[in-house]
C-alpha cells in the first residue's frame, strides 16, 4: 500500500473492496517499525491491539458496515487516553499504568471506523520541556511541541491522521515545524474528557492530516456535517493579512506570507491588509493570566506528591502561577469576553484572517519555538488551520495560518481548500536521506 | 494594588512579598524571573481594567453560531 494515500483515498478504497483496514494498519505499523528509531514521533504502539482492532473492522466492512473513517489509522497525542494503553504525558510516575476508557474524542473516531495506532510523543504535560521526536526535515531542527510526535508522524507518513492538544500553540505550530495540515477547530468541537487538561477554558483538541480535505473529513465525520469544501469561488473570498504578526515575524517568513497573499490576490481573492483591532500586548496579557492559573490549579496535587518528577523548568513555572490573585484572573475572563465581542465586530467583514502560523521556520531542537502567532485562536476559541506553502533555501518549511470565526468551519475549510489549489502544499521529506544525516 | 492603579514594578513587589510568605529564599530567588513575566501581564490587564456596568459576567460562553 502507497503511503502516500491520502485519508480521502483510503476511505474510499476500503469501501469500493480494494484495500482492508488490516493492510491500511501493517502498511503504517512497517513505516513506525522502519523509521521510528530515528524519528520518535510514538512513545507506546501495541501491534497486537492494532492488529487486534483492525481484524474487527475487516470483519465489519466484509459485512456491509460502511463508516465514515474506514482505513484510518489515527496517531493519538499521549495526554489523550485510549483504553488498553498508558497515557504517560511525558510524566514518567504515569508510566505502567493504562488507561480503561477511552477518551470522548477517541470513542467518537472509533464509532466512525477509525482504527488508533498507538501514541505519540508530547512534552512533560504539554507545558514546556524536552521531547526526544525528531522533525524528519531536519534531525537538528526541532519539530515543536507540544504535539511535537503528532505532527513528526505526519510528515513521516506513520500515519495519515494525528491528534494532538492545544492551549498555547501546540497543535498548530507543530504542524508549521513539520510541514503538515493542523487545524485546531472552534473551542468545545469535541469534549476533552479523558485527556490530561492544562487550561480547561483555553484546551483545545486538534487533527494534523496531509490535506485540508483530509482533516477535513475527520472534523465532518465528527460533527456529522458533510459540506463540500471544493466549491469557494476566488472572486468571493475576503482575507485580512495581519501586519501585526508579519512585523512579529522573521523577514523570510514574513516574505513568504506576502508572496502567498500575493498570488492568492492575483487569482481573485481580495486581500486587505490591515492591523489587530486590538493590542497584541492585551490579548497576549488575558492568555497567559488565564492559562497560568488554571494550569497551576490543575498540577497543584500532583506538584505536592512528584515534584521531583518535574522538568525544573516546569515547576518553577507552577509554583509561581501559583501566586497570581484570582482577582487578576476574573479580570482578564471579563477581557477575554469584551475582546471577543471586539474581535466578532472586526471579523465580520472577512473570510478569515491570514498571517504566518509560526514567527520563523524551525527553529533549532533545544528550543520549541515562538507561540505567540498561535495564541490569537487559542485564547477566543477561533478555529484556525496552519498550511504548510512552502520551503526555504535550507529546506525546512513556512506555514501559513488561516484564522475564522467561532462555529465557522466549513466556510474556514472551504477557503484554506482554494487557498492549497492556489498554493499547492509542500510534500513531504525524504526520510532515507534523512537517516543519512542521523 | 487594589486601591490605586499599581505600576509593574509594584506588583511585582508585592508577589515576591507573597512568595516570601511560602517558599524558602533562595526559590524566591529562582522565581524572580517567571514572577516578572506575571507582573507584567497583571500591569497589562490593570490597564485595561472593565468598570462595574461594562460585561458583567466574566464567563466566556463560546456559542457556536456562524458568521
Amino acid at each position: 500500500m502507497s503511503l502516500d494515500l491520502t485519508a480521502v483515498d483510503l476511505v474510499e478504497l476500503v469501501h469500493e473492496g480494494s484495500l482492508v483496514p488490516s493492510e491500511v494498519a501493517t502498511a503504517y505499523l512497517d513505516q513506525i517499525t522502519a523509521h521510528d528509531d530515528v524519528i520518535q514521533a510514538f512513545v507506546t504502539v501495541d501491534s497486537d491491539l492494532v492488529q487486534t482492532e483492525a481484524a474487527w473492522r475487516d470483519q465489519q466492512v466484509s459485512s456491509g458496515v460502511r463508516l465514515p473513517l474506514d482505513g484510518i489509522a489515527v496517531g493519538v497525542k499521549d495526554n489523550v487516553d485510549v483504553a488498553g494503553l498508558p497515557t504517560i504525558g511525558g510524566f514518567e510516575p504515569f508510566r505502567g499504568t493504562n488507561a480503561t476508557q477511552d477518551a470522548a474524542i477517541i470513542k467518537a473516531l472509533r464509532s466512525l471506523g477509525a482504527i488508533i495506532l498507538g501514541k505519540t510523543h508530547t512534552t512533560p504535560f504539554a507545558m514546556n520541556g524536552p521531547v526526544p521526536t525528531k522533525n524528519p526535515w531536519n534531525l537538528r531542527k526541532s519539530p515543536a511541541a507540544s504535539s511535537s510526535g503528532s505532527g513528526a508522524a505526519i510528515a513521516a507518513k506513520m500515519a495519515p491522521i494525528t491528534i494532538g492538544t492545544q492551549t498555547g500553540g501546540s497543535t498548530l505550530r507543530p504542524a508549521a515545524f513539520n510541514g503538515v495540515v493542523g487545524f485546531k477547530p472552534t473551542y468545545g468541537w469535541v469534549s476533552m474528557e479523558g485527556v490530561i487538561p492544562v487550561s480547561w477554558t483555553i484546551d483545545h483538541l486538534g487533527l494534523y492530516g496531509s490535506s485540508v480535505a483530509d482533516v477535513a473529513l475527520v472534523y465532518h465525520a465528527m460533527c456529522d456535517t458533510q459540506p463540500e469544501i471544493r466549491n469557494a469561488e476566488a472572486d468571493g473570498i475576503k482575507l485580512a493579512l495581519i501586519t501585526d504578526f508579519l512585523e512579529m515575524s522573521s523577514p523570510e517568513v514574513a516574505d513568504h506570507l506576502r508572496s502567498v497573499a500575493e498570488r492568492l490576490a492575483a487569482e481573485g481573492a481580495t486581500i486587505i491588509e490591515t492591523s489587530l483591532p486590538e493590542p497584541f500586548a492585551h490579548l497576549f496579557a488575558i492568555h497567559q493570566l488565564i492559562v497560568s492559573s488554571e494550569r497551576a490549579a490543575v498540577h497543584q496535587d500532583n506538584l505536592a506528591h512528584f515534584a521531583e518528577h518535574y522538568v525544573p523548568a516546569a515547576r518553577m513555572v507552577l509554583e509561581a502561577d501559583a501566586l497570581i490573585p484570582s482577582l487578576y484572573v476574573t479580570q482578564a475572563r471579563r477581557q477575554r469576553h469584551a475582546m471577543a465581542e471586539s474581535y466578532r465586530d472586526f471579523m465580520q467583514s472577512f473570510d478569515g484572517l491570514i498571517f504566518p502560523t509560526a514567527t520563523t521556520v524551525p527553529c533549532d531542537r533545544e528550543q520549541t519555538g515562538d507561540f505567540r502567532l498561535q495564541v490569537l485562536g487559542t485564547t477566543l476559541g477561533l478555529p484556525a488551520l496552519s498550511l504548510p506553502t512552502g520551503l526555504n533555501a535550507e529546506q525546512l518549511p513556512f506555514a501559513t495560518q488561516v484564522v475564522g470565526w467561532r462555529g465557522n468551519e466549513a466556510r474556514l475549510l472551504q477557503v484554506a481548500e482554494w487557498i492549497t489549489s492556489v498554493v499547492p502544499l509542500i510534500g513531504k521529506p525524504d526520510l532515507e536521506k534523512l537517516r543519512s544525516t542521523a | 494594588m487594589f486601591l490605586e492603579r499599581p505600576t509593574t514594578e509594584s506588583i511585582e513587589q508585592a508577589l515576591v512579598a507573597q512568595a516570601e510568605q511560602v517558599y524558602p529564599a533562595a526559590r524566591v530567588e529562582e522565581l524572580r524571573g517567571r514572577i516578572h513575566h506575571l507582573a507584567t501581564m497583571m500591569s497589562e490587564i490593570d490597564r485595561h481594567r472593565l468598570n462595574l456596568r461594562e460585561l458583567p459576567d466574566p464567563n466566556f460562553v463560546y456559542e457556536r453560531s456562524g458568521k
